[in-house]
């Protein structure tokens, strides 16, 4: 029972605090809410335009060859498509329809001109954002299978999402073709192999049909284009209530773990203005004591994160996933954020100390621990980054709630709960150890 | 239950190559107001820090009301009630928030503890500022609730470390005179002081500490007559004192001389006799006393008897 008046006093006292509230909640939404207006929210005239800014596009078609006079593909498409179409004679052509499609429009704003150099200087003088120069041999190195080309991509370095999705559509692009060039060989050569009598005709209606394939699996925008969330996943938000996801959900981790310090650095704080002592003077038991000041803790991680939680559903329309995954990738990041309170806490002296420590130990790992974030958090994100993002607890806590997010199961969760389990386990043990030893 | 509070015995309290008490040893009888008076660092707080459990004596042990603060130092707290040197509060809690938390850490719960609080807001004098904020009162009310919050269990003994350092004579006054009436409600009463005067008017018993050991212990009475019927006399010259304090040592009938922030004071026989001599001592070093006080002995006379130094010091 005194362990929840102490754990209830110590709430008490930590709503009471301006600051507090301040790490608590006001900053992560904050955060949150500038980037919402960094990728355009601020000009949305509702809800549903909440979208990423226009990338400019220049785009060089170079490509000299053409593609073959039987490649009349018209009856392997719909009228439509077709129409679409128009008169397409090359590859390169083809890929700067697809760039210039009205369901690219709030994203791409391409404009075609004749000259690399220009175009690069363009991008130099970010006049735009990036330059898509295709090579003269685009169309022979799709269609002939001996041929290589490359596509060159120039961009604004100082840019990263709208050069990562033009990036995106070229090499979906590309790949289909690809996959055409391989599949035919491959048709082919088993052909040969079982004795199939191979003429010219048949060669040229095999590489026929696949090419009608893969430029209808060109032309299927959504193929390209269509950032599908996984089950559970931001559907209703979009790309940007993802990124908005991802960011919220950083900052809650790296918040919660600064909240879980300066809570138990009220051990500190009573140690200084004497109630520790008085405390001790009680018929009160240490473990008690910190018992008490580690459930308030926990306690207030809780309202922390599920009002951050609740606060990114009902505003920017966040689907942190299914209700059991979220739940525990949640518990992981209040338990971890608290063992990680009370080993800092053990090996602290005084509050002086605790203040220089806590920003520089707990924003250094906390940014370590965000790296997978930073980089979108998805297939993007290279391995060695994240093997780096696990040396700190905060990564840990981090993949959890990206795996809940991304609509991974509980099962899915487990392997990253062990994890955090070890970190909770060592933490705890030495914090507890260090505080009881030294109030003995 | 034996007839003893509090049973101190042979109390050590070493850091090291430090050693802050040597070998204290003491009773506390039932219903009286005992004191510990000394100099800041005599071992006082260190004492009652053993007595309180917060720091576990090197050598020796204390009963409190018949519980060792060694082996079962949970039932030794819980007969105790501590008013801490420094106000030990919250404050960015109310007056009564504090009460109430302090309340639950003895064990109370309910309406008996907010009948407690009430009864101790009306004791210390602020049941119309419980709601304020501990942070907003002033020094004197911190103190006032500083002890109200050791009250609240009703204990057996209330040790009060220091409870007037730094606070203004009224809220002094109000202190000493809520000490007396804790006591007269048959409140044991163990208080450390280093003022005279509060040690005199309070306690039944008073132990003196000089660097970490009990030097005298008695009534008031008592320890007086250590110093049989010595006078004080405390002297002002208008020259460094040093020209006088060697000659002055010197005058049959004065048994000690010290100096102290231009303040010469001396222990003598009789002062009758004493003071004529002192005046043509100083007139042929070509000294000119500008002040003279002669005190009856007390407390403050015995320590310099048998310290050599001011209290004060």
């Amino acid at each position: 029972m005194k362990l929840f008046d102490i754990a209830f006093k110590d709430m008490r006292q930590s709503l009471r605090s301006l600051s507090g509230i301040m790490f608590m909640f006001v900053v992560p939404v904050l955060v949150t809410v500038l980037f919402y207006f960094m990728f355009g929210g601020a000009s949305a005239d509702d809800e549903d335009s909440f979208a990423l800014p226009r990338t400019d596009v220049l785009l060089v078609n170079l490509d000299a060859g053409t593609l073959p006079e039987n490649a009349d593909l018209s009856s392997e498409f719909s009228a439509g498509q077709s129409a679409a179409l128009g008169s397409v004679t090359s590859m390169g052509e083809l890929l700067a329809q697809i760039l210039q499609q009205d369901a690219f429009a709030d994203l791409l704003a391409v404009r075609e001109v004749d000259d690399a150099t220009a175009a690069r200087t363009a991008v130099d003088n970010q006049e735009a954002s990036v330059a898509i120069i295709i090579p003269s041999n685009f169309t022979d190195a799709l269609l002939i299978t001996q041929e290589t080309a490359v596509i060159e991509l120039y961009q604004d370095p100082t840019l990263t999402i709208g050069p990562a999705i033009v990036e995106s559509l070229i090499k979906q692009f590309a790949d289909s073709f690809v996959s055409t060039k391989i599949g035919t060989g491959v048709v082919i050569e088993q052909l040969v192999k079982s004795g199939a009598a191979i003429n010219g005709a048949l060669v040229e209606e095999i590489v026929r049909k696949f090419t009608a394939v893969a430029m209808e699996s060109a032309q299927t925008t959504g193929a390209l284009i269509n950032v599908q969330p996984p089950p559970g996943a931001n559907s209703e938000a979009g790309l940007i209530g993802e990124i908005l996801g991802q960011i919220l959900g950083g900052m809650m981790t790296f918040f919660a773990f600064f909240t879980g310090s300066a809570i138990l650095q009220s051990i500190l704080i009573e140690e200084e203005q004497g109630t520790l002592a008085r405390l001790f003077t009680t018929p009160t038991q240490i473990r008690t004591i910190i018992g008490g000041k580690v459930t308030a803790t926990f306690l207030m991680l809780f309202v922390q994160v599920t009002t951050l939680l609740l606060f990114g559903r009902l505003v920017f329309k966040i689907n942190w996933g299914t209700a059991l995954p979220i739940i525990l990738a949640v518990g992981g990041i209040i338990v971890m954020s608290v063992a990680t309170g009370l080993l800092l806490v053990s090996l602290m002296k005084n509050t002086r100390q605790a203040g220089v420590v806590y920003g520089g130990v707990l924003t250094l790992t906390g940014m370590i621990g965000m790296i997978t974030i930073f980089t979108g958090g998805g297939a993007n994100t290279s391995p060695m980054v994240r093997t780096v993002s696990l040396f700190v607890p905060q990564g840990w806590a981090v993949r959890g709630l990206q795996t809940a997010m991304n609509g991974g199961t509980a099962a899915d969760i487990l392997p990253t709960l062990a994890g955090l389990l070890v970190w909770v386990v060592i933490f705890a043990a030495i914090g507890q150890y260090r505080l009881q030893r030294r109030f003995a | 239950m034996g007839e003893y509070a509090v049973e101190v015995h042979d109390l050590h309290k070493d850091f090291g190559e430090v050693y802050a008490v040597k070998g204290v040893s003491f009773n506390v009888q039932r219903g009286e107001i005992f004191s510990l008076l000394g100099p800041n660092g005599a071992g006082k707080s260190t004492t009652i820090s053993m007595l309180a459990c917060l720091q576990r004596p090197s050598q020796g042990d204390a009963l409190v009301m018949g519980h060792s603060v060694t082996a079962v130092p949970q039932q030794a707290k819980a007969a105790l009630g501590i008013v801490p040197q420094e106000i030990a509060l919250y404050d960015d809690l109310s007056a009564r928030e504090n009460l109430d938390f302090w309340g639950k850490m003895y064990g109370l719960r309910g309406a008996a503890l907010q009948k407690q609080v009430d009864d101790v807001l009306e004791l210390i004098g602020l049941t119309d500022r419980q709601k304020g904020r501990i942070g907003k009162f002033s020094g004197g009310m911190k103190r006032r609730v500083n002890i109200g919050a050791a009250l609240l269990h009703k204990p057996d003994i209330i040790i009060m470390d220091e409870p007037t350092v730094g606070i203004d004579p009224q809220s002094r006054r109000h202190i000493l005179d809520g000490v007396k009436a804790l006591n007269q409600q048959g409140m044991t009463v163990l208080y450390t002081t280093h003022y005279m005067e509060e040690a005199q008017e309070l306690s039944d018993h008073i132990a003196i500490m000089d660097q970490g050991e009990i030097i005298a212990l008695g009534t008031h009475g008592e320890l007086v007559r250590i110093v049989g019927e010595q006078d004080r006399i405390d002297l002002r010259i208008n020259a460094p004192s040093e020209l006088v304090m060697a000659h002055w040592q010197e005058v049959p009938g004065v048994s000690q001389v010290t100096a102290d922030d231009g303040l010469i004071s001396l222990l003598a026989d009789d002062s009758n006799v004493v003071l004529p001599r002192l005046f043509e001592v100083a007139t042929a070093v070509n000294v000119r006393i500008t002040s003279v006080e002669i005190q009856e002995p007390n407390l403050e006379t015995v320590f310099l008897h048998l310290t050599g130094r001011a209290l004060r010091d």
